[in-house]
């Protein structure tokens, strides 16, 4: 950032200055002679989270790679900044060079989680670009959405020219390729622009290019191209070969504290299990590992380039990594010398061992988490989480006996099929773990033992085999939290749930479609963003906005959605075939479990997209 | 890169940095600085001492907090070396990994110890849309009278204090040229940390009204220009 006299005045008055000044170690900075497409790659929230974000780290350096793009990042100010910014008149400004953002080529969203939505339109209307893709002329930015929400990005999708499906390693670079051809052969607008994205390219959605009809139910009729050559359905993109998709391999430094400061080292892509609920471990299939052998470089390289004393072994369950030992016992080579620890954000507690309590520093001295995510095996078989109690016990008692003392386990409430049975079950289980610290004759007798139990409410997600399922009511949701609360009577257990009303805001931007851009545009309009934080949830304000824009939350949040229906993203094909969700959800309803795809392939239809996978078949 | 590979010493030997902060440096805080000396120094590899325990980081030992958003030409970073090292080469290996607005000046062997410093020098520039000789008079004639009451946080919860025992000597001046009131203070320390000069200036907008125009058009800057030990004399 440009610091002139002005700003610092306005820098001197907000919390955390820090997170606005940039200038961060190992941060692009190019000579705007030589670049032809200038990129501004938002995360749109504030900047510690945003600087964690290992997709953006990747993508920031693989447009980087490219001569003549120059790619900077983009926060969203906290209020507190924003209101300096209106009051001065300043515009919001890309971190590395100061420049407005309104006055970038593109201007790129990262969308991780719904509850970001209204921080997408925040941040386009304090850069003076118009919130709707069909207002902005041929002076505004291309605005491009991508990340895990864009695989139902419907209720934004009025706000975003165009979103990028899928893998963005390869797209990204020749979507940008596509622009500065146009651009200098003298064949770009926006919206021819645009349409060769959409009919040239593979993997970009385009909104605009469909016309949506809705029967008189509300339910969607039709997604319709508006011409023969746009794509019926957008294929998501996938990198095929790990071992060759680039890689940063240096990271850009914040100075002030962000929620994961430490090297990350994504350890493949995809997840072998397929829990019914999860999102991410269907969308990122097929599943493809890298190798020790390039991970262990990368970890050096990143390393030596950053200074940082963790690396974090990123990855859906790292567990399942085939070449988990000789990956770690790579790294313990020099990490030990270079006091460097190696920490892993995923265990499942089968794979929890004695030997890896010893060689994961984290493990050793850290907290211990485990997801049993339901407090039954009738329910844990319906979810499809292969995890026993059996399992759990002796994990915990791994950790016991090594002078652990307290154990935090994360379950999901509002399941379907869940009975007040399966609620009993989480405080029964609760009560077994504390027991078996009592029973282990290894454990550490200074202290007594904390068994905190976290609660999340269950969310139908696009692209899983409960998608079609309705979530709990509000008023079913608070009396199952408050009847486990009632269960929960052992005084070593600690009990914390969320915000049910959080998770019903959530679920209706998840299976939403675009008939919740009016609502979005409102709750703009009145200010509401910051979702995701506590200090500004507003459900109240929420649903005076529904009310206001005739939305109706039970028909996206609690409606079971028909299994003929059109869903607003069967626009989108993730690999991972329709059929085979439903198949899913029949024997989530018969608590069949499905085995992992280490143990054999299930014909998901992922391997239709390629890619170097061992399992698929 | 620079490799250290010196021979050993018998004992730590102490190695002082001097470095600059200035530019938009000045908003991160003490906390992040030691953050971002402590990665340089392990990115450089430079043979030092680290600290015990479960979780060993350079032992690094600092000047006094500079308070966010305040600039110096001149702090300092304490470290110990374990091999013999050329010190010009520990500077360029520091600078190396440091970004502009944070610099190493100079790597030396100290005479002095961090515990003598016992005063500083902090320079506020005040641009106002109302500065002018009259205005810095006012400030002066505030600077001067006693008490000095600010509502400070304290370990005890936030109260009004009299901070004038903190300060050794204060007085402001207009630089007409650039319309500027300039307050010198010179602070002690107190339990090895200062009082921020931004309670002296949020107490000296409060008794003149200087500061209290468009808050986009007026601003201030504050410098540590010297750290002093206890003879008043520049600290090395
Ligand atoms: S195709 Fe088979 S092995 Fe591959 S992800 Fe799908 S179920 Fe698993």
């Amino acid at each position: 950032m440009r610091i002139n006299n002005e700003m610092s005045g306005i820098l001197r008055s907000v919390t955390k200055p820090g997170r606005y000044t940039g200038g961060e170690f190992n941060q692009v900075v190019k000579n705007k002679a030589d670049i032809r497409c200038r990129f501004a790659f938002a995360f749109p929230d504030v900047y510690e989270i945003g600087m964690s974000n290992l997709g953006i780290r990747i993508l920031y350096h693989v447009l980087n790679e490219m001569p003549d793009v120059w790619c900077e990042r983009v926060y969203t100010p906290w209020p507190d900044m924003q209101e300096r910014m209106r009051e001065a008149g300043v515009p919001l400004t890309a971190h590395e060079s100061g420049d407005p953002v309104r006055d970038f080529d593109i201007l790129g969203f990262t969308l991780q989680y719904e509850l970001c939505y209204t921080n997408v339109l925040a941040t386009l209307k304090l850069s003076d670009i118009p919130l709707r893709a069909e207002a902005r002329g041929e002076e505004d930015p291309i605005v491009i959405g991508g990340g895990p929400c864009s695989y139902n990005a419907e209720p934004i999708a009025p706000f975003i020219d165009v979103f990028s499906i899928g893998e963005g390693e390869e797209a990204l670079p020749e979507f940008c390729r596509l622009y500065t051809e146009m651009k200098e052969n003298g064949t770009y607008t926006r919206s021819a622009f645009l349409y060769a994205v959409a009919t040239q390219l593979k993997g970009f959605y385009v909104p605009s290019l469909y016309d949506v009809t809705y029967h008189e139910d509300g339910t969607v009729a039709a997604y319709t191209p508006k011409t023969p050559e746009v794509p019926k359905k957008i294929v998501k993109r996938i990198i095929a070969d790990m071992d060759k998709a680039p890689y940063p391999d240096k990271l850009v430094l914040p100075y002030i504290e962000t929620v994961h400061d430490r090297v990350v080292l994504e350890v493949y892509r995809g997840c072998i299990r397929g829990c019914r609920f999860c999102q991410a471990g269907m969308v990122y299939r097929p599943i493809r590992e890298k190798s020790p052998e390039l991970l262990c470089k990368q970890a050096r390289c990143l390393y030596d380039s950053t200074g940082y004393d963790e690396i974090s072994l990123i990855s859906l369950s790292i567990s399942d990594y085939s070449r988990l030992d000789e990956l770690t016992n790579g790294l313990l080579t020099w990490t030990d010398d270079e006091r460097v620890s190696i920490s892993l954000p995923s265990l499942r507690v089968d794979s929890f061992t004695e030997e890896l309590m010893e060689k994961i520093s984290t493990v050793r001295t850290g907290g211990l988490t485990f997801a049993p995510e339901a407090g039954t095996q009738r329910l844990r078989d319906a979810i499809n989480k292969n995890v026993c109690e059996e399992d759990l016990l002796r994990a915990v008692n791994i950790a016991f006996a090594a002078g652990k003392s307290s154990v935090k386990l994360y379950f999901m409430l509002g399941l379907p099929t869940e009975e007040l049975s399966d609620l009993d079950g989480i405080a029964e289980l609760a009560d077994k773990v504390v027991k078996a610290f009592y029973d282990n004759p290894k454990r550490n007798r200074a202290k007594g033992v904390t068994v905190t139990i976290s609660v999340a409410c269950f969310i139908p997600k696009p692209f899983t085999p409960f998608q079609w399922e309705g979530q709990d009511s509000m008023e079913k949701l608070l009396e199952k939290q408050q009847y486990l609360k009632e269960k929960i009577t052992n005084r070593r257990v600690r009990y914390n749930y969320h915000d049910a009303r959080v998770s019903q805001i959530e679920a209706v931007f998840a299976r939403g479609d675009r008939r919740l851009a009016d609502a979005l545009e409102l709750a703009c309009e009145e200010g509401i963003m910051f979702d995701a934080w506590d200090e500004y949830f507003n459900y109240d304000k929420w649903v005076d906005v529904f009310t206001r824009t005739g939305v109706d939350i039970a028909f996206y949040a609690n409606r079971t959605f028909g299994r003929d229906e059109v869903l607003p993203w069967d626009i989108i094909d993730c690999g991972v075939s329709r059929a085979y969700l439903w198949h899913e959800r029949e024997r989530a309803y018969r608590h069949e479990t499905t085995p992992s795809c280490a143990e054999h392939c299930n014909g998901c239809g992922a391997n239709c997209l390629g890619g170097d996978t061992r399992w698929c078949k | 890169m620079i490799s250290f590979d010196g021979p050993v010493l018998e004992k730590p030997r102490l190695l002082r940095v001097c470095f600059r902060k200035t530019g938009v440096l000045q908003y991160i805080s003490h906390l992040d600085l030691m953050r971002t000396m402590t990665r340089v120094m392990v990115r450089a590899h430079l043979p030092i001492k680290y600290t015990g325990g479960f979780h060993p980081i350079p032992h690094l030992v600092f000047s006094a907090p500079l308070p966010v958003g305040a600039q110096s030409p001149r702090e300092f970073v304490d470290i110990e070396v374990l091999r013999e090292v050329d010190i010009e080469a520990v500077r360029e290996a520091l600078n190396s990994g440091l970004p502009d607005d944070l610099r190493a000046e100079k790597v030396y062997y100290p005479t002095t110890k961090l515990g003598y410093i016992a005063s500083a020098v902090y320079e506020v520039s005040i641009h106002a849309e109302n500065a002018s000789q009259e205005m810095a008079d006012a400030c002066h004639a505030a600077l001067v009278a006693r008490p000095i009451t600010v509502y400070k946080r304290t370990k005890a919860g936030s109260r009004d204090v009299d901070v004038s025992p903190a300060i050794i000597e204060a007085s402001a001046s207009y630089l007409s040229e650039v319309n500027e009131v300039l307050l010198t203070l010179h602070l002690r320390a107190e339990g090895g940390s200062f009082l921020n000069p931004d309670y002296i200036v949020k107490y000296i907008k409060e008794r003149t009204g200087i500061l209290t125009g468009d808050t986009a058009k007026e601003w201030y800057t504050v410098v540590r220009s010297h750290l002093c030990d206890k003879e008043g004399r520049d600290f090395s």
